[in-house]
C-alpha cells in the first residue's frame, strides 16, 4: 500500500511537472524478476532457431555465391589476361613480319637500283665506244676529203698555171715544169 | 494515459486469462516472446530470400545481404583476426537479432525486447562465458596469464591481478547494461515527447518535431549498439584467442 503511494505521489509530481504524462506504477518493468524466466526461455529457443537458421541455411548460401563470383571474376581475369597475351603475341608476330617485308623490299631496291646502275655503265661504255669509232671514222673521212680537196687544188692550180702560161706567153706551157713548181709552192705553204 | 514506462512492460499473450505474470507458467508466451520471434522471421526472410536467386549481378536486397554478410565477416577479420573465423555463424546471428531487435522495436506498437536487462545480460554472459571457455580450450591453464600483464614490476603484480580479473569480469555488465540502457534511454524519451503533443494542442508541432529527429537518432543508435555489441563480442575473443 505505501508503496502504491509512494509510487502515486511520484506520479502526480510528474503529472505536475510533465501535464498529460504520467509513470507507470510499481518501478521499471525491466526490473520486475517476475518477467525473467520467460524472457530468458524465449531468448534461448529464438536465438538458437536463429543460429541453427544462419549456421545451416542462409551463410551458406551467401558464402556459396560470393564463392561462386570470386571464381568467376578471377577466371574471367585469367581469360582477359590470356586473351591480351594473345593479341601482344599477334602484334609482335605482325611487327616482325612488317619488319622482314620492309628488309626484303629494301633488298630488292638495292638490287634494282644496282642492276639499273649497272645497265647505264654497260651502255654508256658500249656508247662511248660506238662515238670513237665513229669520230675515228669521220677523221678519216675528214682527212681523205681533205687530201682529195688539196690534190684537186693542185690540179686546178696546174691547169690554172698551164692556162695563164699559155695566155700570157702565147703557147703551151711545159706541163713538167708547171707541176714542179706547184709541187714546191704547196711545200712552200705546207 | 500510459506512461513513458508502460511500453516495457511484459504482458503474456495467451496464457491463463485473467491472471497476472507472476502466475503464469515461466515459460507462457508473451509480447517479449512474440517479437523475438518476429525478428528472427525477419532475419530468415531478409537473408534467405534475398539470396534466393544467387545472382551473380546482385539486385538491390541481394546486395543487403551480401553486404551484412560481408559486413561482419570482415569485423571478424580484423578484430579477431583468422581464428575467430570459425565463430562467424555466431557472431553473425548476434548482430543480427540485437541489430532487428532495436530497429523493429522503434516500429510504433512494437516491443524492443532488448531494452530488457535480463536479455542483453544472458546475450553478454553467454558470450563472456564462451569467450573464456575458447581461450580456456586454446591455451589452457596458461590462459590465466591474461591477468598477469606484461612488463609490470613483480611487486605490483599483486595489485595488478586484481584489477585485471575485476576488469575482466566487468566485461558484461558493461556490455549488457549499454545495450540496455541505450534502448530504454531512447525509447522513454520518445515517449515522453510524445506524451506533450496531444496536451500541448498547437504547440505539440515543437515535441513532434523532435520525436521526428528522435526518430532518426534511435536509427543510428539502434545500429551503433548492434555494433558495439558485436564489436566487442570480436575483441574479447580476440583475447581469449592470442592472449596479450
Amino acid at each position: 500500500m505505501a508503496k502504491t503511494r509512494k509510487g502515486m505521489m511520484i506520479a502526480a509530481a510528474a503529472a505536475a511537472m510533465m501535464p498529460g504524462v504520467a509513470l507507470a506504477e510499481g518501478g521499471l518493468p525491466q526490473l520486475n524478476p517476475v518477467s525473467y524466466p520467460t524472457q530468458v526461455f524465449w531468448l534461448v529457443v529464438t536465438f538458437a532457431v536463429l543460429f541453427l537458421l544462419m549456421w545451416k541455411v542462409a551463410l551458406p548460401r551467401v558464402s556459396e555465391t560470393l564463392s561462386n563470383r570470386q571464381q568467376k571474376l578471377s577466371g574471367d581475369l585469367q581469360k582477359a589476361a590470356d586473351l591480351k597475351e594473345e593479341a601482344e603475341k599477334a602484334q609482335a608476330d605482325l611487327e616482325e613480319a612488317l619488319a622482314s617485308a620492309r628488309a626484303e623490299a629494301q633488298a630488292v631496291l638495292r638490287k634494282a637500283s644496282e642492276e639499273i646502275a649497272a645497265e647505264q655503265a654497260k651502255r654508256l661504255e658500249a656508247f662511248d665506244a660506238d662515238m670513237a669509232v665513229k669520230a675515228e671514222e669521220a677523221e678519216k673521212r675528214i682527212s681523205a676529203a681533205r687530201e682529195a680537196a688539196l690534190k684537186s687544188v693542185k690540179d686546178v692550180a696546174g691547169e690554172v698555171a698551164l692556162a695563164a702560161v699559155e695566155k700570157l706567153s702565147g703557147d703551151a706551157a711545159d706541163q713538167a715544169a708547171v707541176t714542179k713548181a706547184l709541187d714546191a709552192a704547196s711545200k712552200a705553204n705546207g | 494515459m500510459a506512461g513513458p514506462l508502460a511500453q516495457f512492460e511484459i504482458k503474456a499473450i495467451g496464457g491463463e486469462a485473467g491472471v497476472s505474470l507472476a502466475e503464469q507458467s515461466p515459460y507462457v508466451f508473451t509480447n517479449s516472446a512474440l517479437w523475438m520471434v518476429i525478428t528472427v522471421a525477419a532475419i530468415t526472410i531478409f537473408m534467405v530470400l534475398g539470396m534466393r536467386k544467387r545472382e551473380m549481378v546482385p539486385g538491390a536486397w541481394q546486395s543487403m545481404a551480401e553486404a551484412s554478410y560481408e559486413f561482419i565477416s570482415g569485423m571478424i577479420r580484423d578484430n579477431a583476426g583468422d581464428e575467430g573465423r570459425r565463430f562467424f555463424p555466431f557472431i553473425f546471428s548476434l548482430f543480427m537479432f540485437v541489430l532487428f531487435g532495436n530497429l523493429m522495436g522503434l516500429l510504433p506498437y512494437s516491443f524492443t525486447f532488448t531494452s530488457h536487462i535480463i536479455v542483453t545480460a544472458v546475450m553478454a554472459v553467454f558470450v563472456f562465458v564462451g569467450v573464456t571457455l575458447v581461450g580456456i580450450a586454446k591455451h589452457g591453464l596458461h590462459f590465466f596469464s591474461f591477468f598477469v600483464p606484461s612488463g609490470v614490476p613483480a611487486f605490483m603484480i599483486p595489485i595488478m591481478v586484481p584489477i585485471e580479473i575485476i576488469s575482466y569480469l566487468s566485461r558484461p555488465v558493461s556490455m549488457s547494461i549499454r545495450l540496455f540502457a541505450n534502448m530504454m534511454a531512447g525509447h522513454t524519451m520518445m515517449k515522453v515527447f510524445a506524451g506533450f503533443i496531444v496536451p500541448l494542442g498547437f504547440f505539440g508541432v515543437a515535441p513532434l518535431i523532435m520525436d521526428v529527429a528522435l526518430t532518426g537518432f534511435e536509427v543510428l543508435v539502434a545500429f551503433l549498439q548492434a555494433y558495439v555489441f558485436t564489436v566487442l563480442t570480436c575483441l574479447y575473443l580476440n583475447d581469449a584467442l592470442h592472449l596479450h
